[in-house]
């Protein structure tokens, strides 16, 4: 009989929210010069669009937008409209399953929060974001935020394998650049699922929300150690001997969850994000960061 | 193949806890901390590094331990394998009716005895797993006992009475087909004849005896006169000489000579006196020669004579014709007439007239006309009539009674009514009454002898007299406190000549199989502490 998995902490208070916002106005100062390299292009291809309109012109808007002919027709500023041929998006693929649960502070709520702030920044920069954990659901535009941050905090922590997860979102035409957030427990199926995306011709990220667990492991006397995906439960002595071996175990995977992301050409990024702290300098100082 | 057998089967309750107990114990220990992982797989290769496994329930060892406890268990049951098939049971039955006590001139030990010896040599002989139970037969009832000790209460080993059934039917009733019959008796009587079944050992052989066939007592109470009859038989093969022995609660023991001839009764009448305190009075005949003592007494309770002293106590205006009814009574009782003073203990009071009332505690009492505060006179009571009934005036005839006047309301509410007069609203009043108390009755009239015909009537002499013991506190019955054996018992010449038929040959003690259980048991703890 499985356990019922712990009580997960609110992901998103109040705070957080408020927090995300900073985040989000500050986020090209802390992207730096490669993400100012990225909006350029964006305008630039915003140029070469299919013309849907015109609007008036308001103090501050590009020079270069503006319909000079419409102007010497009318005498009016206007800017023309020009819709792109593709909308940009991208892809979170959130690891939803039971394994995510663990640690203290838990991974999950950290994992909910990673890709909260992913998903705002790729709403404020591009087109818009399709969210896959169970399912898939797609927001555009920056007011879609505050919809993004209730599912994911609507989403439900049940054991799914990541490479149906891929299929469906092959079926769905899903966009090419993949934000996949995981705990990459199992190195091998990491590794079959990042070779389908590369065939499929995907860009993926890898983002793992780490907890002091990941690392190191301390002596602890007897636990019933309970592996929350099978449930099943094994008594054991957490001596020192164990904790070491354990723990050299898990550096060992640390290597080979970076060797699959290496072999397969794709970066894996290891966030730890303040849990206790909702302070936007904080957050932006931890370390991690954001690319197409 | 016989199977084993557990002696003391009892003990295996203790598997229903044992068992449960050792499987609980088996378990695993099961840490009270919870420890989620994301790498179970981590702590997996850890343990296979260090080799380690994590603790588990092994069937196996919980199957062997669970074998040790169950045969140590069952070693304290005591199994114990039959050597060979035969019977597993000895039923002893011992005649220990009156006759059995019978003992030779010579001293030897009594047949009752010689039995106890012989059940008790063969006890100690048996196997141990033979189960022992004895039944002693004697006065009218069977005493049961089991297992080797039986015979050690020593309120058993005392021959007395008849058999409460004939051998025979007893021992009929106690075959089995795992169980020896062994009947031991002197066969002196029918009823002790040697049954079919089982073994039979005869005790004891033909002897001459003496016997007090019955005790009779000729009471004239409450005068301290008693005839005495007994009645002695002589079993032997010619005549017995002796003594009749009376003593006890009489003004003279009696030793009087008596010849008993061989077989028939005679019959021996004693005037005696008895003492007037009573007591315990003893028969006995002492004739030499005699095997059997226990038929040779017979006693008696003997209740303590009334008291002679009869007192008359009456007013002014006379208590002759009182006076002259309690002289005739001391006459016939045999007591003394004394003077009613105050102090002055009697043992019977008659009063005549006189007021002040009467005692509150009825006692032995005779009362005419006393006369007590609220009472009224009574002219010419009419109508009378008795009650029939009552022993006291029963077969007496009180018709041609007349009072000249009586006393209304001058009787004890609380006494039972005897005489009775019509009163001119058609009602009716006592007359006469009769209080009972612990120390005696009293019997109140209404009306003094003087004023009535009461003293010329024939039935005045035996009214006083039943009044006198009807007064008398106590039992006057004459209790049987010892009764001779019964007769039956008392003939020794041995009317039964069966032979003996010896007991069977008990199989051999069976094999105890607890040190093998406990051997194997520590065998297969040896294998589970070895195995991992």
């Amino acid at each position: 009989m499985k356990r019922s998995l712990p009580v997960m902490p609110e992901p998103f208070p109040a705070a957080f929210r408020t927090m995300l916002e900073q985040v989000l106005r500050h986020a090209g100062r802390v992207q730096g010069a490669r993400m100012q390299t990225m909006r350029s292009r964006h305008q630039m291809l915003q140029q070469s669009g299919t013309f849907v309109g015109h609007r008036s012109y308001e103090k501050g808007d590009d020079l270069r937008r503006i319909d000079w002919n419409a102007y010497a027709r009318t005498g009016t500023l206007f800017l023309k409209l020009l819709a792109e041929e593709e909308a940009r998006a991208a892809t979170v693929l959130l690891d939803s399953s039971r394994s995510m649960c663990v640690g203290v502070p838990p991974r999950w709520p950290t994992a909910q929060r990673l890709a909260a702030i992913l998903g705002g920044l790729l709403l404020v920069h591009l087109d818009g974001v399709t969210v896959h954990s169970t399912a898939s659901q797609m927001f555009t535009g920056r007011k879609a935020l505050s919809a993004l941050l209730d599912h994911l905090a609507s989403l439900p922590l049940v054991s799914h394998d990541p490479l149906t997860a891929v299929a469906e979102l092959q079926r769905r035409r899903a966009p090419g650049r993949v934000h996949w957030i995981s705990d990459f427990v199992d190195p091998g199926t990491t590794e079959r699922t990042l070779l389908r995306l590369r065939r499929a011709g995907c860009r993926v990220t890898g983002w793992l929300p780490t907890i002091p667990d990941d690392f190191a492991i301390e002596v602890g006397g007897w636990r019933m150690i309970c592996d929350p995906e099978s449930g099943r439960e094994v008594p054991l002595r957490i001596d020192a001997a164990l904790a070491r071996a354990v723990t050299h175990e898990l550096s060992v995977l640390q290597r080979q969850q970076q060797q699959v992301f290496a072999s397969c050409g794709f970066p894996l990024q290891r966030v730890t994000l303040p849990w206790d702290s909702f302070d936007a300098g904080r957050w932006m100082e931890a370390g991690w960061s954001f690319r197409r | 193949m016989e199977l084993p057998t557990l002696t003391n089967a009892t003990q295996l309750w203790w598997l229903l806890v044992l068992l449960p107990l050792l499987f609980w114990l088996a378990q695993p220990p099961r840490p009270r901390k919870l420890l989620y992982t994301a790498h179970p797989g981590q702590w997996r290769l850890a343990q296979e590094a260090l080799r380690r496994r994590p603790p588990r329930f092994r069937a196996l060892r919980w199957l062997l331990l669970s074998l040790a406890a169950l045969l140590a268990t069952i070693a304290a049951a005591e199994p114990v394998l039959q050597q060979g098939l035969g019977p597993t049971r000895l039923f002893v039955l011992l005649d220990a009716s009156a006759s059995t006590g019978a003992k030779s001139s010579d001293g030897e030990s009594s047949p009752f005895e010689r039995s106890l010896a012989a059940v008790r040599e063969v006890f100690a002989a048996l196997p141990p797993h033979v189960d022992r139970d004895i039944a002693i037969a004697r006065d009218g009832a069977i005493t049961r006992r089991s297992g080797s000790a039986a015979l050690s209460a020593s309120e058993i080993l005392l021959p007395r009475g008849a058999l409460p059934a004939p051998l025979p039917e007893l021992a009929a009733a106690a075959v089995r087909a795992d169980t020896v019959v062994w009947t031991l008796s002197d066969a002196q009587t029918p009823a002790s004849a040697a049954p079919a079944e089982g073994a039979f050992t005869r005790f004891g052989g033909q002897k001459d005896n003496a016997a007090l066939a019955s005790v009779t007592i000729e009471d004239r109470w409450p005068l301290g006169d008693i005839v005495l009859r007994a009645r002695a038989v002589a079993f032997s093969r010619a005549a017995m000489q002796g003594t009749l022995s009376i003593e006890g609660a009489v003004r003279a023991a009696v030793q009087q000579p008596i010849t008993l001839p061989p077989g028939e009764p005679v019959e021996f009448e004693v005037p005696l006196i008895r003492t007037a305190e009573g007591g315990r009075l003893e028969v006995a005949i002492r004739v030499a020669g005699d095997a059997l003592a226990s038929d040779d007494v017979s006693g008696f309770e003997l209740p303590p004579l009334p008291r002679t002293r009869i007192a008359v106590q009456g007013d002014e205006t006379g208590t002759e014709l009182a006076a002259k009814a309690l002289a005739a009574l001391a006459e016939v009782t045999g007591g003394t007439v004394v003077e009613a003073r105050p102090g002055e203990a009697v043992g019977f009071l008659l009063i005549e007239g006189g007021a002040g009332g009467l005692p509150k505690e009825p006692g032995p009492m005779l009362s005419f006309g006393r006369s007590r505060e609220g009472a009224t006179p009574w002219p010419l009571p009419v109508g009378i009539d008795w009650k029939r009934s009552d022993p006291l005036f029963a077969g007496l005839d009180f018709s041609e009674l007349s009072v000249v006047h009586a006393l209304r309301d001058s009787l004890p509410s609380d006494g039972e009514p005897l005489l009775f007069a019509q009163l001119p609203d058609g009602t009716t009043a006592p007359l006469a009454v009769v209080c009972t108390g612990a120390n005696g009755s009293a019997v109140h009239f209404a009306f003094r002898l003087q004023d009535s015909n009461l003293a010329l009537l024939p039935a005045f002499p035996q009214l006083l007299l039943r009044a006198y013991e009807r007064s008398q506190p106590g039992s006057r019955a004459i209790a049987f406190v010892q009764q001779p054996s019964p007769l039956a018992e008392a003939d020794l010449r041995q009317h039964d000549a069966t032979l003996d038929r010896p007991l069977p040959k008990f199989p051999e003690s069976a094999r105890d199989l607890s040190p093998w259980c406990l051997c194997i048991a520590l065998a297969l703890l040896a294998v589970r502490c070895g195995l991992r």
